[in-house]
């Protein structure tokens, strides 16, 4: 992001957050958003299916994990505290004006993330792989 | 909390919002490291490889936790290695330039893009695999008219 804004770099596909405040401030153009619909904290910015790009989405997720093994009691427990905290007042306006989407009370489990991680890895991995990547190490 | 990513940027930032908004209900405090290198793998292996004891806790996103596990020989099964807690957020990704872009539109941008297919550059780590994404839908869904795509699959290489 520092190289965008410095302009090291032209162009890149960025978690919208972390555009946010450079958008605003004229720092970096936006040019679309990567969605069906418009982002609410940038609305005048178009979505790819409006620039001619039809289905191309990515929607950039955030979740918890804890290493394999840990005891059941455990993870319910983390889990009442991510619920909890995505409940306070304060969380949820920090997140939002961020411009991020907090999971549904439905997607707070641990179920609906390992099958929603799994689905995610099924649908984009072809894609990565098919592109044949070479990561350079520098 | 193991951040994979550096301190100050959005994965970070949610993990100090969460490390926060959990202590009341769990009642101790979560401390953020922030545990990076090549491209977030670094970080999700050091959180696989920690005792299951629930004090290690394992932040990720789309990059982390799914697109790495792609792109670089991981010594971890980020299904079988890992437990769930909950998902968190979601946001869109968008496609920005620097300021000095001389298009003013993506109608715009296309037409630069196509005009200067070697001259863009386009960034390195760990938002490679969203990009790489771009790149290779660009070939499945070319423009109109066109055998060129929106963003110019040319170089399909990223820096770590």
């Amino acid at each position: 992001m520092q190289d965008l804004v410095g302009g090291q770099i032209d162009l890149m596909c960025a978690e919208a957050s972390q555009t946010l405040a450079y958008v605003r401030s004229g720092k970096l153009k936006a040019f679309a958003v990567m969605a069906k619909t418009r982002w609410p904290s940038l609305p005048d910015v178009p979505t790819t299916d409006e620039i001619g790009a039809p289905g191309m989405y990515i929607s950039f997720w955030h979740g918890l994990w804890v290493p394999k093994g840990t005891p059941k009691e455990v993870i319910v427990r983390l889990n009442a505290a991510v619920v909890d905290a995505l409940r306070d007042t304060t969380v949820r306006e920090r997140l939002a004006d961020l411009g991020l989407v907090i999971a549904t009370r439905e997607q707070q489990t641990p179920t609906a993330l390992a099958a929603f991680q799994k689905a995610e890895i099924q649908k984009w991995w072809p894609f990565i792989k098919a592109a044949n990547i070479k990561v350079e190490s520098h | 909390m193991v951040v994979p990513f550096p301190a100050g940027g959005p994965t970070d930032t949610l993990g100090r919002i969460m490390s926060e908004g959990m202590r009341p209900s769990l009642g101790q405090t979560i401390v953020v490291e922030n545990v990076t290198g090549a491209g977030s793998t670094i970080g999700v292996g050091r959180a696989a490889e920690a005792a299951p004891d629930g004090y290690t806790l394992s932040l990720g996103n789309w990059t982390s936790h799914m697109g790495a596990g792609a792109l670089y020989p991981v010594q971890y099964d980020l299904i079988r290695d890992f437990e769930p807690i909950s998902l968190l957020t979601f946001a869109p990704m968008l496609i920005v330039a620097k300021n000095e872009m001389p298009a003013k539109d993506a109608k715009d941008l296309i037409a630069w893009l196509k005009a200067n297919p070697d001259k863009h550059r386009q960034p390195p780590s760990a938002q490679a695999a969203p990009r790489t994404y771009v790149d290779s839908i660009s070939r499945i869904r070319p423009a109109p008219g066109s055998s060129s795509c929106l963003i110019v699959a040319g170089r399909r290489r990223c820096r770590i």
